[in-house]
């Protein structure tokens, strides 16, 4: 450590160079400004056969299986900004260090909507964010992550830097490699620029809660809603078994359509206490945070979605415990404020219905116990390692073991 | 014939590849191929008339293989002729073919001699009968050359096979004179049909005339690669029309309850030269040729049925029927919607569409007898499309379709009656309630 | 070709899934890209992922070229056939395997024709979204090779976008099933990556895709202009104002008076030098408000009759004719060629004139019609392609074409596919190490570049990455 920490120091300054705890080990870490800087420390990783990681504000640092032990990280929150926002075609280009939350205000100044909506945006960097794969609040309205990627520009291993798609809405030429890197959680490559699609910026925005005695009920409810013409940004119920659950839904859009649609949610579910504006966002925005920080993240296919959730009131029955869960109907998402001790009765379970499965929060021996790839064939797990031994001939990078780099 | 002239080549260049086709066709749809799709079938005509492929076997064979359904035709939307096309290409491969001596002779006995006579038309549908009432067909069927024998439709008896009249009246107040095609197989095989057919024009105030010396079109022939065969047919068919006239001269409308022939007949243009006078005549006889739906749809003469049918006694349960478009309908006389509008004035009825119902039941002229295992691999789906409809009678317009579905229906056990429009109208202005079960069986 | 290699594959798929007849094969010596041909030496038919992993397995020993192929409508050769090798079509395996309405996903085998898989779930009142103009005749396989696009991909996005799981089987004939639908996989998105890698990487044998519900008013406009100029300027602005609609498409004249001569005649205006066609799909209050905002922008720019399609029937006659477009063209040429270039959405009139200009120039009619909205840009450039002059006029101006719309920041290809038909172009858009990079994750998959050689990547990246490679190999503590 004190010697990476030297080398560190004389190649790019002793002010560039600071510490992060990452998987529970203290990792010196590298400021990178440029992209030079990426591919110098790159370079003098290769020159030492160190391994290395990149990072982000280390937002979702915790979150999944852990990585390998890298010998430093490489941070990119100072290679920060826009570098291209092409408003009128709805398109925005910025360096991997960009704060979420300062993307998503360019974009509002010009009267584009920022997606995805992620927890902590004030801190959490576009690169961690395409890096972690996470989709945000916001996904059911607007897709998933990987649909707004547009291309991508990352620093490989060898410390050549390489794009892959554009900054065009619609292009099919050469392999979608920002795919690839899309989630791929800093085993393949360092990202370094990304081009996402924007989308309209809502006239107006309100957030509608009511609370409902049971789960059941408020599922019922979610479920009226979604099958009904409106289109909400978000529908979720929180709450914990035996409690009372809340039904969350937030509505963007034109002033005139949220009108009709605010009606249609009345006649689905009744009563509701309604925001709007700064206060709806606001409620969505702690719903979003707070989820962020549960323990276990699962999805699985709408029609799973119930013995996904039997499975983890089983677990509760026998832990006399009820944890408080963020479920969302629309996408077939769940999240539980699981403690440590049942995490591996959580993910057993869960993935036991089919739903995939990433734990967060707990210490490495939890997360490091389960594999989320256990189910997969092993042709497919091959194949994942062989593209990450492509890509990366030389394990540069410390990635994840469920990435395939085994 | 050399390899060049075998292939109207201009033609072919209206294709530029672009695959539309593919999944209207019935053999692609069958085989996956691409040399049994339109596309490769004319990418197969261009490369002999360019030179690069010799029309070997393989090459006559995704002719034959071809039901010239025409489907191709109405998804193409750089407008290449693939019916002329076709017909030209098979004929110009019938001069070149060697064949059999058998299959030969027995070719031009039945192009030559049967279907242009009336007395061997009889004939031949005579001894057919009577093999079949005693049990000769079944025993020759066992034998592998006579296996379309056993699918052969049963011949109805002599009573049911009578000729046309050379003149029927019109009921009520006469609207006008109609020429009737009554064709060479139609009698044998649909008498009633073309029973119907002059019955129902009467009752919409048509005299019909049937030319009693015309006996075949010719649209089997030019379909199968014998010009020369459809030529001499079509210029003795405008002959026999010609003097069917109205009475302040006008030549009257032609009327023809069979689709493939329709099509053949308004086509007639194509088989002569246009330096021969025999376009033009054929050009004028074509503007003559209506089909039976088409005419009989046409504004007046539909309301003139539908004051008819309005007070038919209806029947408390709806019977439910669906048209099935015959492709020469459809793809090659662009008629669709008149069947249906026909079909909606019947009483009692409920018209259900059935999918794909503009695809080829395999029935396709003779292609039916020549190669029976591909027609009834063509009509399987279809059979079960059908099926889903839960129709309880499938309707359609020529006789070739209403022979292949009632072999099919038989065969996959289906309680549905097949019938041609003409029947369905006739039945209803006689009856009035369309019965399900055929009252003729 | 080795008569052994036939009499083993006969064996796998049996007489019907094997043609060896030199005439019958001259058949698949194109797909779309009409004026490139090779005929193949083998064509191949298998059944299903078994059959074709294990006609995979057997050609390994061979060592010979394989080119996957679906209906053969792609316009950008990527199912030409290679010298010497085998062609393998999808085209027997058309089962559409389960639709799960519940779960909104369908499993369909890749010769499934993406028309009938939409026909397949509408029973359901559930759909397919991406709709390429071949949707009649293409198949979910090529769709997925060529991440295909089509004028509702303006809302829905392409096909990469409704692609929830695959089955694959890679050249060595290991079957990769990732038929499991998914938005986010768990460890690399290889579903990701292989969607639009055209047919490099293995054959998708299996497609699970996502279906979205029919939408309950669907309102299609047709904007009459007098300009093309007009008509790329108020689409510009739409984009700008950000309206929502699921389909903004352009038709010059040329392109509407081959549909009105064509089988498609679908009432588009002869008089007009341009028409723009709308839809706007969603609830009747979303579609009354989208209508709103369109209909000023339209008449700011000119459009001087703003016609609605209201019955269902006229709709689906206006879409025909759009998606038969193409084909309609070829009654005002014996060929044609289309290019397919991207370009950014506040650039559309400077850069439909520039290719216009390109083909006048050269003396070569061209016909605009394309998805503006995407500001994907499809010149139709017809010649005769027995006039070798024309065609390499034809091919000089498509390089230009694509030259200046990389210049204008725009990208080569947007629903077609570089297939051999933009492989140079690849050069232009994409670094030494960003083609490498490609290379690099093509030989994870295929060590020996045997899965449609010549296509996409330039041969030349591919062969230099792999001695660039090599030294920097395991050197590791």
């Amino acid at each position: 450590m004190g010697e990476t920490r030297d080398v560190l120091e004389s190649e790019i300054g002793a002010r560039a160079v600071g510490t992060a705890v990452i998987d529970e080990r203290e990792v010196p870490v590298a400021f990178a400004n440029s992209e030079a800087d990426v591919v110098r420390l790159l370079t003098l990783a290769a020159s030492r056969n160190w391994r290395v990681t990149p990072i982000g504000s280390g937002t979702k640092i915790d979150r999944g299986v852990p990585r390998e032990k890298p010998r430093f990280a490489i941070s990119l929150r100072g290679y920060s900004g826009v570098t291209a926002y092409e408003r009128g075609d709805g398109t925005l280009t910025a360096r991997a260090g960009s704060t979420m939350a300062a993307l998503a205000q360019v974009a509002r100044s010009g009267g584009n909507h920022l997606t995805p909506d992620v927890a902590r945006a004030a801190h959490a960097t576009l690169g961690g964010t395409i890096a972690s794969g996470i989709s945000g609040i916001d996904r059911l309205r607007y897709g998933p992550l990987r649909n707004h990627v547009l291309g991508l520009r990352v620093a490989l291993g060898d410390g050549s830097v390489v794009k892959s798609g554009g900054k065009l809405v619609k292009n099919v030429t050469g392999f979608d490699l920002h795919r690839l890197y899309t989630g791929s959680r800093g085993s393949l490559c360092v990202i370094l620029e990304a081009s996402l699609r924007l989308f309209n910026l809502p006239e107006r925005e309100i957030a509608l809660q009511t609370v409902f005695f049971g789960r059941a009920a408020a599922l019922a409810s979610a479920r009226v809603v979604l099958a009904s013409q409106v289109k909400p940004t978000c529908v979720a119920i929180t709450g914990a078994l035996d409690s009372a659950w809340t039904l969350s839904i937030a509505l963007a859009g034109r002033a005139d359509v949220l009108v009709w649609e605010e009606g249609l949610v009345r006649d689905a579910i009744g009563t509701f206490d309604r925001f709007e504006g700064e206060l709806a966002r606001a409620k969505i925005e702690e719903l979003r945070d707070r989820e962020a920080e549960a323990s276990v993240h699962a999805a699985c296919l709408p029609g799973g979605l119930e013995s996904a959730l039997a499975r983890v009131d089983e677990i509760s029955a026998h832990d006399d415990h009820a944890p408080h869960m963020f479920i969302h109907p629309g996408i077939a998402s769940l999240a539980v404020e699981a403690t440590e001790p049942t995490l591996p009765a959580h993910a057993a379970a869960l993935t036991a219905a089919r739903a995939r499965v990433e734990l967060a929060h707990a210490s490495v021996s939890t997360r490091g116990a389960f594999d989320p790839l256990a189910g997969v064939a092993p042709p497919v797990r091959r194949l994942m390692t062989d593209v990450t031994r492509a890509l990366d001939p030389v394990r540069r990078f410390a990635g994840p073991r469920a990435m395939g780099a085994v | 014939m050399d390899d060049a002239t075998l292939v109207d080549y201009a033609k072919t260049l209206d294709c530029i590849h672009c695959g539309l086709c593919l999944n209207a066709c019935p053999t692609y749809k069958l085989t996956g191929a691409e040399p049994s799709s339109p596309r490769g079938r004319v990418h197969l005509m261009r490369s002999v008339a360019e030179g690069t492929l010799q029309p070997d076997s393989e090459f006559a064979e995704e002719m034959d293989f071809c039901l010239l359904c025409r489907a191709c035709e109405s998804a193409c939307p750089s407008g290449v002729q693939f019916g002329v096309l076709m017909e030209h290409t098979r004929a110009g491969l019938q001069t070149e073919r060697r064949g059999s001596f058998f299959a030969r002779a027995a070719r031009w006995i039945g192009f030559r001699v049967i279907l242009p006579s009336r007395f061997a038309l009889r004939l031949v549908a005579f001894v057919g009968r009577s093999a079949q009432r005693t049990g000769l067909t079944r025993f020759v069927s066992r034998f592998g050359f006579a296996r379309a024998l056993r699918d052969a439709p049963t011949i109805p008896p002599s009573a049911k096979r009578a000729l046309l009249q050379p003149m029927t009246p019109a009921r009520g107040e006469p609207r006008g004179v109609v020429g009737v095609l009554q064709g060479c197989m139609m009698p044998e095989l649909f008498g009633r049909v073309n029973r119907a057919t002059v019955a129902v024009l009467a009752e919409a105030g048509f005299e019909s005339r049937v030319p009693s010396a015309h006996v075949c079109c010719g649209s089997l022939h030019a379909h199968n690669g014998d010009r020369e065969g459809a030529r001499f047919l079509a210029q003795k068919t405008i002959v026999c029309f010609e003097d069917i006239v109205d009475a302040s001269g006008h030549p009257s409308p032609i009327v023809v309850n069979s689709a493939g022939c329709g099509a053949h007949m308004k086509d007639y243009a194509h088989l002569f030269d246009a330096d021969d006078p025999w376009h033009e005549r054929a050009h004028r006889f074509a503007e003559r040729v209506v089909d039976f739906s088409e005419f009989v749809a046409l504004p007046r003469t539909r309301a003139a049925l539908e004051r008819r049918l309005r007070d038919r006694p209806s029947r408390a349960q709806a019977v439910r029927v669906t048209w099935d478009d015959p492709c020469h309908l459809c793809h090659a006389q662009k008629i669709r919607s008149e069947p249906r509008a026909l079909l909606d004035l019947l009483p009692g009825i409920e018209r259900v569409e059935m999918r794909d119902s503009e695809g080829c039941c395999g029935s396709a002229g003779i292609y039916s007898l020549l190669r029976p295992d591909d027609a009834a691999a063509v009509l399987e789906p279809k059979l079960q499309e059908l099926s889903d409809t839960r129709a309880a009678i499938l309707v359609t317009g020529n006789p070739g379709c209403q022979l292949q579905w009632s072999a099919g229906v038989k065969r996959a056990g289906l309680n549905v009656r097949v019938a041609h429009i003409a029947e369905l109208l006739d039945e209803a202005l006689q009856h009035g309630p369309i019965d399900p079960a055929d009252r003729n069986a | 070709m080795e008569p052994k290699i036939a009499d083993g594959l006969r064996a796998i798929v049996g007489d019907r899934g094997l043609t060896t007849n030199a005439t019958r094969r001259a058949t698949y010596e194109s797909d779309g890209l009409a004026h490139v041909r090779q005929v193949p030496d083998l064509v191949l038919m298998p059944r299903d992922t078994r059959e074709t992993a294990a006609a995979l397995r057997f050609l390994k020993e061979w060592n010979v070229p394989i080119v996957p192929r679906g209906a053969g409508t792609g316009l950008s050769g990527g199912a030409t056939p290679v010298a010497g090798g085998v062609l393998i079509s999808t085209a027997r395996m058309r089962d559409v395997i389960e639709v799960d309405s519940v779960n909104r996903f369908a499993r369909v085998q890749a010769g499934v024709v993406n028309v009938d898989l939409t026909h397949a779930c509408a029973d359901h009142g559930l759909f397919y979204a991406p709709d390429p103009s071949s949707q009649k005749a293409c198949t979910i396989g090529g769709n997925v090779a060529e991440n295909s696009g089509g004028p509702h991909c303006f809302k829905y996005g392409s096909t990469t976008q409704h692609v929830l799981g695959l089955v694959f089987v890679t050249i060595d004939g290991e079957i990769i099933d990732l038929a499991e639908p998914c938005v986010d996989p768990l460890g690399l998105d290889l579903v990701g990556v292989f969607v639009g890698s055209e047919g490099l990487l293995g054959i998708a044998t299996e497609v699970t895709v996502r279906l979205l519900p029919v939408p309950p008013v669907v309102e299609t406009l047709l904007a009459i202009f007098d300009d093309l100029d007009s008509a790329c300027d108020s689409v510009t602005d739409m984009i700008a104002a950000r309206l929502e609609m699921s389909a903004i498409e352009i038709l010059d004249k040329h392109t509407i008076d081959a549909i009105e001569a064509s089988v498609l005649a679908a009432g588009y205006p002869q008089n007009a030098q341009a028409v723009l066609l709308l839809e706007c799909e969603g609830s009747d209050v979303e579609v009354a408000a989208a209508l709103r905002d369109i209909e000023p922008i339209l008449a700011r720019h000119g459009a001087y009759d703003i016609r609605r399609a209201r019955a269902a029937d006229e709709r689906a006659r206006l879409w025909a004719g759009r998606k038969g477009a193409y084909g309609a063209m070829g009654r005002i040429a014996p060929d044609l060629y289309v290019t397919d270039a991207v370009v950014p959405r506040t650039r559309l009139r400077e850069l439909v004139r520039a290719t216009t200009d390109i083909c006048e120039k050269r003396g070569l009619k061209v016909a605009n019609v394309f998805h503006a909205g995407d500001g994907n840009l499809h010149p139709n450039i017809c010649y005769d392609r027995r006039d070798k002059d024309e065609l390499a006029r034809v091919l000089d101006a498509g390089d230009e074409i694509m030259r200046v719309c990389l210049a204008a920041g725009g990208s080569l290809t947007g629903e077609h596919g570089v297939g051999l038909e933009k492989i140079e172009g690849m050069e232009w858009l994409f670094s030494h190490d960003d083609l490498a990079a490609m290379c690099r994750v093509r030989e994870a998959f295929d060590p020996k570049r045997r899965m449609n050689p010549g296509k996409l990547l330039p041969m030349r990246a591919c062969m230099e990455t792999r001695s660039a490679v090599r030294p920097n190999e395991p050197r590791n503590g």
